[in-house]
């Protein structure tokens, strides 16, 4: 007959085995989405891409070398014209899409130019401030200012016919740092594909979503426990975010740079808008960056500049 | 004569290990050192500008360069 303490002793053993299973049944779980790729065909070059907007049935992709490239989704076909119109010392960065595929850049920290699908800029809007970065919200701009005092709003939204009527949208906030560079890493928010007029936004180096239509009652903050995993870059955790229907959010996690130095996406999360984790997939090759998302897919370009899929069960 | 398959092997496998060792050239964002490095240098030009005026605007331009430095170096894609 085994002594009590030998009894006890298999007990925990038994009860960590159960629980060793049950932890590789719930990763397994949670590690059940797939990968396709999509087209074997190279759709950009290595240039750094400075700007994203995915519009009705495309996304678009603007260069550091100024290449305008637009990714249909339905066909999965890249077609690129190269930016003309720019004047001297002009650097485009960011790109927004509005209604009827309405592309805006910011050429400069002061100026803001429309460009037609062909890469031509047709319009400019002089800006009353310096801007740092432009995204969409549905039928309106965002921009990104330079922090103003601490806990205020670095975003604002309006429509670029009228700049000095833009309005405050309410997250995220301006952070608090020592140095005018720590200032500016700490205060530099990225935005994700929105959908519906909601637009996930989060400062470059937090963890925290914020998912918001620019109202306060709609306006909703979350913690991204899931990124808090081994392999995801600190220093700008999340690296893109696409949000698909009501409830469906895709978090593209950074991965720390490799010996080639550029910050890739690691790791794809499904997840809702409540923060939940739904399963994830480490990607290989990594993604640059994500293209479009619906409920049960989500298209990414990978860092080999191929379109690849990522589809839930 | 039996040396010159070897050799031919031998060839052929430092071949494969080339291509296989090859990476993709990428167009990289510059590192975060680089804007602070930049911006001091920046500083030292806009300092040696005359008049008020020109250093305060050239100061200001110093910081917005900075600022486009960071973005790309920290989320250029």
């Amino acid at each position: 007959m085994p002594s009590p303490v030998h009894l006890t002793h298999m007990r925990c053993t038994s009860f960590r085995f159960i629980g060793v299973l049950a932890c590789c049944a719930l990763a397994q779980e949670a590690a059940a989405l797939q990968v396709r790729l999509l087209s074997s065909a190279e759709i950009i070059g290595q240039q750094v891409i400075v700007g994203r907007a995915h519009c009705v049935g495309a996304t678009w992709l603007l260069t550091e070398r100024l290449d305008l490239t637009r990714v249909s989704a339905d066909s999965h076909a890249a077609s690129t014209s190269r930016l003309r119109g720019l004047r001297e010392g002009e650097k485009p960065w960011g790109l927004a899409c509005l209604s009827q595929n309405q592309l805006w850049t910011l050429v400069a920290h002061d100026a803001l130019a429309q460009i037609t699908a062909g890469g031509e800029i047709v319009a400019r809007v002089r800006l009353d401030r310096p801007r740092l970065g432009i995204y969409s919200a549905g039928e309106r701009l965002l921009l990104l200012q330079t922090p103003a005092g601490i806990g205020r709003p670095l975003l604002s939204a309006g429509l670029p016919g009228n700049v000095g009527a833009f309005t405050e949208w309410p997250a995220p906030i301006s952070q608090y740092a020592r140095s005018p560079d720590q200032q500016l890493r700490a205060n530099l928010v990225s935005c994700g594909i929105g959908v519906s007029g909601y637009v996930p936004c989060w400062l470059a180096n937090q963890t925290r979503l914020v998912i918001g239509d620019g109202t306060h009652v709609h306006t909703t903050e979350r913690d991204l426990r899931f990124l808090r995993a081994t392999g995801v870059d600190e220093a700008a955790p999340i690296w893109d975010v696409a949000l698909a229907g009501s409830s469906r959010v895709w978090v593209l996690a950074s991965a720390r740079p490799g010996p080639e130095g550029r910050r890739v996406g690691g790791r794809l999360t499904r997840s809702t808008r409540l923060a939940e984790d739904e399963g994830f997939i480490d990607l290989s090759p990594p993604a640059r960056l994500i293209l479009w998302a619906a409920d049960e897919r989500c298209v990414l370009l990978s860092a080999t500049g191929q379109l690849v899929e990522v589809l839930a069960p | 004569m039996t040396r010159k398959p070897i050799t031919k092997k031998l060839v052929l496998v430092a071949m494969a290990a080339f291509v296989l060792s090859a990476k993709p050239v990428w167009a990289q964002p510059p590192a975060q050192d680089q804007c602070m490095t930049n911006l001091m240098s920046c500083y030292y030009w806009a300092a040696a500008q005359s008049g008020f005026w020109s250093i305060w605007a050239g100061g200001i331009d110093c910081e917005l360069a900075m600022a486009d430095c960071i973005r790309r170096a920290l989320i250029g894609r």
